[in-house]
């Protein structure tokens, strides 16, 4: 339609104000998002190029804002090069002009790019504003495509920036008049330019930190923005800079203030002192009748309540009044803040509000919502029966799928960390899916419900409302509901024929389903149940999947008949707890690894003796990946033994190993190290390995028991473990001389890491019953901020975001280790001179295994 | 109110007699094209001119006759698009560099010109060839050019050859002529 009326541009004479019109439509769909398909936007580009001979400088001016729009998705731009150029050139009184010299670089390709230089060099250091602002934004644009060229612009922009900083003072009501918008440009280019040089930001920022020496606004906030990255990577700027903020948030226009208190409040402090300082100068906006200012200050506050959250007290009431305001993101936002600060008793109260709240509000603040009420339920356990009726009510709003399903995976979460509430959740999730409009979802909950429900204390009810699916829905859900029935009939059915075979009936029924997907799973659901080739069709890991199919492939290969009755699931070992410890790039996948060493175990058959596998560790580079051998190792742990798996590869092409062996011994003297009572029970070897050939070694370790009052534990060593591999090179195979050889490779250290398994924290076992406790307090200068040394203790302990309570510089965590009983940790952190202080405290059942997790942590940071 | 005047004022000039036609320049890289326009404009031969980047426009007057000029760039990346400024116009002027002695110049002047007079959108429009630089030695004549650009074969449109020289300007008017002829038609 465009294309036709854009025929108007080719008429002779050129009716101006039709053309304008034209243009202006053009404009519009371009704008709105529209999409014009390739072709005809090249057509269109080329009709509106010949208008830029036509002497109508507001017709120019559209013609400009139009190549604009179209510069990024039309071919052959640079057709109109010459003619923008022309345009850039001229008195000021030419009101396309600054269009022109902005898009000087949207027309130009790489190989003309100089010939713009100059134009830009002019167009910067012109009088006008708006020429000025377009010449330093042009530059800007071209810096990443050619960043020589915008580096050549730095002087005309330094003189800009000064020149516009002239002396009439801000206009009205504090905003900016427009002749001081070079200085915003030209700041943002200027750091643009000078960001791989620190020192040189530091100057620009030292020199304009004269808050009246730069008139625009935005101008101060782009040096607020820098003098924040500046303080995070060094800490020498942080005092002065600080001292800077702190002016900068005194001041009286409300963009700067709120820049400089958010950039305050993002930084860490040590004591709530600082923070208070903040919330004075924050409050006025807090009370401001600007929907905008009190937005962001709100923001600043939530940023502020997560570090202190008692700060907030005094601004509860203010806050509950702000929900009821009626503008729905001072609403969220202050919902948000209180669910993040509220004490244990205000939960209930919250909670009223939020169920009267949501409906009023869209979906993506009811997704910010939801998230704040689970971690609200994860953070007191004690009110989870609360929050879940409060689940229950919003599932029961209207609402998009993405909502919905945020709230089902709220209910997942809240079932494996209360699973108390197991029955109830699971019953509501049926109730939802009763009458649930997105397939998707219900496909969802029936898998919950597959995996969940076995776990009730009776299915039976469950089964009824997933079979209610398998009559009523669409064939999606019926497929999901058929696969749910079976898992349950696999589940339960062992210690209950009857039950086993009411959902063999149900299923059999389901055989005639008209949909080839549903039949399947009902067919694939009922044979192992019925005790055909039971185990054989039902493999739980992917490993097994892979196995299987490799063996289908094999026999369609050499054309044999399908039997199966000589396949067997390879794996004995796969549902181990792999923690992915950040220590180098791993090759091959996790399942790999523990498939080589059920296999390999197999041959020592000490091994099956030795237990359930505690937790395997991530595999880790003994050598350089060029090495002449490499080698990589994994722990496993057992409750009384180690076993450390290493696969040599041999990359040299004409040797040939024999003999080979690892040793590995304790490593004696190392600060902090204790190898308690490690032996070595076995060591494996490889008889041959030739050229380019991989095998595996194992070597294991037991410990010794140490039996305690409330239970016993094993005395697990922190140490590092020193490894040779030793072995004889030879020529050849058959060569029996060679010479025997040592390969020294990089130790493996055992750590709290290793042995120690993560669990969902309960607050309220802190406190109850008798236990023992241990504690030591020390200083570790490895850390800048109290935030790395979370992240590097999560990331080491594998510790989940929602089993960590940060509150008041306190890390609250718990888990196992191979032995005893559960064991809660928290961990105090202070800034200190030199880095962080750390105070632990473990409380628990066994006095052994608490000192084990004091001594482990602090050398887990120390190391 | 002055829009009004001027826009009654055009519109008698143009009831009476005022003609306005478009011609498309083009021709291979340094054949001459923008000079030979600056030089009808009334301008200064200069001999060192900026290759052209894209197009640009030059309106002459002669007469009654407004002759609204698209030169375009004739490096190889522009000569795709010479097409899309031809189409609709009163005239198409192909310049050739006829002083040129690469061995390339002629045949690969001949390919992009009667590359460009196959499309179907061009049917019909009037081709002026002007050989130009007739003022530098061993320059190839007419005759030559006619043969060697294969003239001849081209059908379905007015084609003609002259030989020019914009430094001197040598046989302007008869370009000038030829082309306000095509407005009358």
């Amino acid at each position: 339609m465009i294309s036709q009326e854009a025929r108007v541009f080719n008429d002779t004479p050129l009716n101006v104000s039709k053309c304008r019109d034209v243009l202006t439509k053009i404009l519009h769909t371009v704008r709105s998002g529209d999409h014009i398909p390739e072709g005809e936007t090249t057509d269109l580009f080329f009709a509106v190029s010949k208008l830029f001979q036509h002497k109508d400088p507001n017709l120019r001016q559209l013609v400009h804002l139009i190549v604009r729009e179209l510069a990024g998705i039309t071919e052959d731009v640079i057709m109109i090069t010459s003619s923008v150029m022309k345009d850039t050139v001229g008195g000021s009184e030419l009101i396309f002009r600054p269009n022109a010299i902005r898009n000087l670089c949207r027309v130009i390709d790489l190989s003309t790019v100089q010939a713009i230089e100059r134009s830009l060099k002019t167009a910067i250091n012109d009088k006008s504003h708006a020429v000025a602002s377009a010449g330093i934004i042009s530059s800007y644009h071209l810096y990443l495509p050619a960043t020589e060229s915008s580096r050549r612009t730095l002087p005309e922009t330094q003189d800009a920036l000064s020149s516009f900083g002239g002396s009439s003072g801000l206009g009205m009501f504090g905003t900016h008049s427009p002749s001081s918008m070079p200085q915003y440009h030209a700041l943002g280019l200027l750091i643009l330019l000078k960001r791989n040089d620190r020192n040189g930001l530091v100057k620009l920022l030292q020199s304009f930190q004269r808050a009246d020496l730069v008139r625009n606004p935005l101008g101060v906030v782009l040096l607020i923005r820098l003098a924040g990255t500046l303080i995070q990577t060094d800490s020498q700027l942080k005092s002065p800079l600080i001292a800077v903020l702190k002016g900068w948030a005194d001041h009286k226009t409300d963009m700067i203030s709120l820049e400089a208190l958010r950039t305050l409040a993002g930084l860490t402090y040590s004591n709530q002192d600082d923070a208070l300082a903040i919330i004075k100068v924050l409050s006025p906006h807090l009370q401001s009748p600007r929907a905008v200012v009190k937005i962001m200050a709100l923001r600043i506050l939530k940023l502020l309540s997560k570090q202190f959250p008692s700060i907030v007290s005094p601004f509860n009431r203010d806050l509950e009044n702000s929900i009821s305001l009626g503008n729905k993101v001072i609403s969220t936002l202050a919902i948000a803040i209180l669910l993040q600060t509220g004490s244990e008793d205000s939960v209930e109260r919250l909670v009223g509000q939020v169920k009267t709240f949501i409906p009023d509000i869209s979906d993506e603040f009811r997704l910010f919502i939801v998230a704040s009420v689970e971690e609200l339920a994860l953070k007191f356990p004690k009110q989870t029966q609360c929050i879940i009726n409060l689940l229950s009510t919003i599932l029961r709003e209207e609402g998009s799928s993405a909502f919905k399903e945020r709230i089902i995976l709220s209910y997942a979460k809240l079932i494996q960390y209360s699973p108390e509430f197991r029955d109830e959740i699971l019953m509501q999730l049926c109730e939802f899916v009763e009458d649930c409009e997105y397939p998707k979802l219900a496909i969802l909950v029936l898998n919950i419900l597959a995996v969940e429900s076995s776990q009730t204390r009776r299915t039976g009810p469950f089964v009824r409302y997933i079979y209610n699916r398998i009559v009523l829905e669409n064939s999606n859900v019926r497929a999901a509901s058929v696969a749910a029935l079976s898992t349950i009939c696999q589940n339960g059915g062992d210690n209950d024929t009857t039950f086993q075979r009411s959902i063999l009936q149900l299923l059999t029924q389901a055989t005639d389903d008209s949909d080839d997907e549903v039949r399947d799973r009902a067919i694939t659901g009922i044979s192992p149940c019925l005790g055909l080739g039971k185990g054989w069709l039902t493999p739980k890991t992917d490993e097994e999947f892979g196995d299987l199919e490799d063996h289908l492939t094999g026999l369609v290969r050499t054309d044999s008949a399908v039997d199966l009755s000589d396949w067997q699931p390879r794996l004995a070992s796969s549902h181990l707890p792999t923690k992915h410890l950040e220590t180098g790039p791993v090759v091959g996948t996790v399942a790999a690894r523990s498939e080589a060493f059920s296999s390999i175990s197999k041959l020592v058959p000490m091994v099956s003796t030795f237990g359930r596998v505690w937790t395997a560790s991530a595999t880790e580079h003994l050598t350089e990946p060029e090495a002449e051998y490499v080698l990589e190792a994994t722990k496993y742990i057992y409750a009384q033994h180690i076993v450390l798996h290493v696969r040599v590869t041999n990359t040299l092409p004409d040797v040939w190993l024999r003999d080979a062996s690892l040793v590995s011994v304790p490593a004696l003297g190392e600060a902090l190290s204790d190898h308690g009572s490690l032996t070595q029970v076995f060591t494996t070897s490889i008889d041959v390995l030739g050229p380019g050939e991989s095998k595996d070694l194992l070597v294991g370790f037991a410990l010794e028991e140490v039996l305690e009052e409330r239970g016993k534990t094993s005395n697990y060593p922190l140490c590092k473990l020193i490894n040779t591999l030793k072995f004889t090179a030879a020529e050849d195979v058959n060569d029996n001389a060679g010479y025997e050889d040592d390969f020294q490779v990089e130790a493996v250290a055992l750590g709290l890491a290793d042995y120690f398994v993560a669990e969902y924290a309960h607050t309220e076992s802190w406190d109850s019953g008798s236990v023992s406790e241990a504690q030591k307090s020390f200083k570790s200068t490895r850390f800048r901020s109290i935030s790395d040394s979370v992240a590097y203790i999560s990331s080491n302990l594998g510790l989940e975001a929602q089993a960590v309570h940060v509150q008041s510089n306190q890390l609250c965590f718990g888990g196992k280790l191979p032995f005893g009983s559960y064991i809660d940790v928290k961990v105090r952190m202070a800034p200190v001179e030199t880095g962080v202080a750390f105070q632990i405290t473990a409380r628990g059942e066994n006095k052994h295994a608490l000192d084990f997790v004091v001594r482990g942590f602090l050398q887990m940071v120390k190391w | 109110m002055a829009g009004i005047f001027r826009n009654i004022y055009d519109w008698l000039l143009r009831l009476f007699w005022a003609t306005e036609m478009d011609v498309t320049v083009i021709g291979l890289q340094n054949a001459g094209k923008t000079s030979l326009l600056r030089v009808l404009a009334g301008g200064e031969f200069t001999v060192d001119s900026i290759p052209t980047v894209g197009f640009s426009m030059k309106r002459l007057q002669k007469g009654h006759v407004a002759l609204k000029c698209w030169d375009l760039g004739g490096q190889p990346r522009f000569r795709a698009m010479w097409e899309r400024y031809c189409r609709g116009v009163n005239a198409i002027v192909f310049i050739v560099d006829s002083a040129d002695p690469s061995p390339d110049n002629i045949p690969q002047a001949k390919t992009e010109l009667h590359s460009l007079i196959k499309n179907t959108t061009l049917d019909g429009i009037p081709l002026l060839v002007l050989g130009n630089k007739s003022d530098l030695p061993d320059s190839l004549g007419v005759d030559d050019l006619i043969v060697q650009l294969e003239l001849n074969e081209i059908s379905r449109r007015e084609v003609s050859c002259y030989s020019i020289s914009a430094k001197e300007e040598t046989n302007l008017d008869a370009v000038i002529q030829w082309l306000i002829n095509k407005a009358k038609r």
